[in-house]
């Protein structure tokens, strides 16, 4: 990927809050509770035509950053640039021209698409908002959106539910793509379909990619499937981006502690058992006290990551890492 | 404890293990022929087809499939959990140290769920209730079956909290639900399920829901925890990877059947049903170039519509006339492995 090209998204330094919850526990103790840090400024680019990966564990904050980015929640600070315009610019026609050029495809193709319009319905009702044909042309239109998903034209008229899941996960890629988007945001959009049919969806991906020169954001947590897709990678955890580089720095020469041990966790089709050493459960609940959030998991903490919030160091002109030791 | 400690187990067993002349056994738990089905609306789902299958203790047999092949089916059906009517076991036997479980008293059978065998599921939540202290249910069953005191318990529980990764497990064990996360309260339901030492688990896709930092320390603690007891398990999962680094053998299962079956090494080394080798070149791999994958085209076929003939039929790519004209048992390939292939020898 040609640094020189100005990226088609710019985030720079953004932070999502949540107000979280009341619980038992708040109401017990009489205290008004605090603000979730979502995500914690967060800084990346996506540049045309590229696929960027962003990985990390549940809760990490990866699908909060993928609906900030298309507005589906307020930032608290930072800001988003696309093609090189904040997206709260109050230019005329950019808000509709960002809903047009920026699509999002979710993990659940059973609870994004409404049951009771059929797919030529779905399909249409976009295709009118956006005036993207004239209102004769919708029917052909939309068979031409099923043969580019690979979808057969008579499942025009079915509803959701008798379709399988790979089938509605189509759909849903077909519904993104019938405004001609220049960028999408997948959230794990093949997290919830079995291998054979989750390759068939990465393929088509990989063609569409191709054929239209898609902008990818590549929301997933399963990082053999990231690894597939990916020209970039991001990591993230506990709402922080740790990790970026290419798909060669962060799979061949990971720099961060946690993306180490990610990539050690995914399990391997070999053809032995592996034996792996018991250990100490992690609490995923448990609160930060300061320093490196990693710090309680990590293998290499010295007192140091205990006290001081790593710095993202930049290792080279595509990848850097938060972490003190990030350069040795 | 730091990450990377050692966890020492009081369900060490002294005793040398395997025991001498382990192989020459009778299995300790042998399904023969089972057929299960739904009755729904318009027919019926036939979710089990004529399942075999052997699982000796100390040893962990792998069951992978898709979703819908019949996995969990299958291991409801062990334990007679499945809810009838819709369900109905039409044919075969289920035999537990030689007692068929299938025609055992519902009382007798209520003394081996919990503590001859025992189950672990994917949500943690189905087995533990969001209002009751963690440890407290941890420990029933050794207040119900093994008629200990609730101190006795509570002590017995503590090391077993302790014994499963959970740091400061005295003061935690007082905990309710909502205060641990997903992988922790899967260890809790592990500890409830090893409380009384089963002689089987079955663990029905229990990582599933977890990350694969998470999922490692669960499969990892599985796998000492069978090691140390010597008891036998089945681990279901979707995931090859998950069972090829975790099992012995391997049963893949397609369409309710049972299409492949040998040694963990055998199976993915030289897949010999066209549904294994599938599943295999589908999956996206750590260690192979980052290619186009080869999925499997179309779908898995309706168990209520089934057609004569192999079912994989439609989707493979060595299929003949003959595939479409009567069932394909599993037949032996190489010592201990066995395919439900017309040609097994043809797959690569
Ligand atoms: N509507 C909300 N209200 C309050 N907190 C929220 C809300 N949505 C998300 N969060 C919190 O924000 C954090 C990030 O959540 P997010 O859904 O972005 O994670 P994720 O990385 O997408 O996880 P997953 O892999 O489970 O999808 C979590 O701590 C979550 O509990
Ligand atoms: N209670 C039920 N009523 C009707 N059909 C069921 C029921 N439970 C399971 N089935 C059917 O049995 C088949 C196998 O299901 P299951 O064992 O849950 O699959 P797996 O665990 O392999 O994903 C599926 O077709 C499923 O729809
Ligand atoms: S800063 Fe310290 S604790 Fe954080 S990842 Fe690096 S070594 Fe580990
Ligand atoms: S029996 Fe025929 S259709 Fe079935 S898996 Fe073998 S070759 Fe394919
Ligand atoms: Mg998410
Ligand atoms: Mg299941």
């Amino acid at each position: 990927m040609p640094a020189s090209e100005a990226p088609l998204l710019a985030v720079n330094d953004v932070d999502v809050r949540f107000a979280k919850p009341r619980t038992f526990a708040d109401a017990l103790l009489r205290r008004s509770p605090d603000a979730v840090h979502a995500v914690a400024s967060a800084t990346l680019d996506l540049r045309p035509r590229e696929t960027l990966g962003l990985v990390g564990e549940s809760g990490s904050g990866k699908t909060t950053l993928g609906r900030a980015i298309l507005q589906l929640h307020p930032v608290a600070g930072g800001e988003i640039r696309y093609r090189g315009r904040s997206v709260h610019d109050p230019m005329p026609d950019w808000q509709r021209r960002l809903r047009r050029e920026m699509q999002m495809v979710f993990q659940d193709p059973y609870s994004s698409l409404n049951p009771r319009l059929t797919v030529a319905q779905t399909l249409g009702e976009v295709l009118r908002f956006h005036r993207i044909v004239p209102d004769a042309g919708v029917a052909a239109e939309v068979a031409r959106l099923l043969d580019v998903v690979g979808l057969p034209r008579s499942m025009a008229d079915r509803l959701p539910r008798a379709m399988s899941g790979g089938q509605r996960q189509r759909v849903g890629l077909a519904r993104a793509l019938a405004v001609r988007p220049s960028l999408l945001v997948l959230d794990e959009p093949v997290a919830a379909l079995d291998v054979s049919i989750q390759a068939q969806i990465l393929n088509l991906l990989a063609d569409l990619r191709t054929e239209f020169g898609l902008a990818m954001l590549f929301v997933a947590h399963d990082l053999s499937v990231v690894r597939h897709v990916s020209d970039r990678v991001a990591v993230m955890y506990r709402g922080r981006l740790v990790e970026q580089g290419t798909r060669e720095e962060i799979f061949v020469q990971p720099a961060h502690p946690y993306t180490r041990m990610l990539l050690a966790a995914v399990p391997q089709i070999v053809a032995r058992k592996r034996v792996r050493p018991v250990q100490a459960a992690t609490d995923l609940n448990a609160a930060v006290a300061g320093g490196c959030a990693f710090a309680p998991r990590c293998p290499q903490a010295v007192d140091r990551c205990r006290l001081e919030v790593p710095a993202s160091t930049v290792l080279s002109e595509s990848h850097s890492a938060a972490c003190h030791f990030a350069a040795t | 404890m730091s990450p990377g400690t050692r966890v020492d187990s009081p369900l060490d067993r002294p005793a040398a293990f395997p025991p001498e002349g382990a192989a020459r056994r009778e299995p300790l738990l042998q399904v023969r022929d089972l057929e299960i089905t739904f009755q729904v609306r318009g027919g019926e789902v036939l979710a089990n087809r004529g399942v075999s299958l052997d699982v000796a203790a100390g040893e962990t047999l792998g069951l992978v499939g898709e979703s819908g092949s019949g996995k969990s089916v299958l291991c409801r059906a062990v334990l007679r959990l499945l809810p009838s009517p819709p369900a109905r076991t039409k044919r075969g036997r289920v035999l537990f140290d030689g007692i068929d479980l299938i025609t055992l008293p519902e009382a007798k059978l209520r003394e081996i769920r919990g503590t001859d065998i025992a189950m672990v599921f994917q949500n943690p939540m189905t087995s533990l209730s969001p209002v009751w202290p963690i440890g407290d249910q941890v420990t029933e069953g050794l207040r119900i079956h093994r008629g200990m005191t609730r101190s006795e318990a509570r002590e017995r529980g503590i090391a077993l909290l302790q014994s499963i990764g959970i740091p400061e497990a005295a003061r935690r064990y007082d905990d309710h639900p909502w205060q641990w996360s997903g992988g922790m309260l899967q260890r809790a339901v592990i500890a409830m399920a090893m409380a009384c030492s089963p002689r089987l688990l079955l663990a029905d896709e229990p990582t599933t829901a977890l990350d694969v930092t998470i999922q490692e320390q669960i499969l990892a603690l599985l796998t000492d925890l069978q090691a140390k007891s010597g008891m036998a398990m089945v681990l279901v999962s979707h995931d090859i990877g998950v069972v090829a680094e975790t099992c012995d053998r391997i049963a893949v299962m397609y369409a309710g059947m049972l299409v492949e079956t040998g040694p963990a090494a055998a199976v993915f080394g030289r897949p010999r049903h066209p549904y294994t080798l599938g599943l295999m070149r589908s999956s996206p791999r750590m260690d192979a170039q980052a290619e186009r994958l080869q999925p499997i085209p179309g779908q898995p076929p309706d168990l209520s519509k089934l057609a004569a003939g192999c079912p994989f039929a439609d989707r493979c790519a060595f299929a003949k006339d003959e595939c479409r004209h009567a069932l394909v048992e599993l037949r032996e390939v190489a010592p201990g492995h066995a395919s439900a292939c017309l040609f097994p020898e043809a797959v690569h």
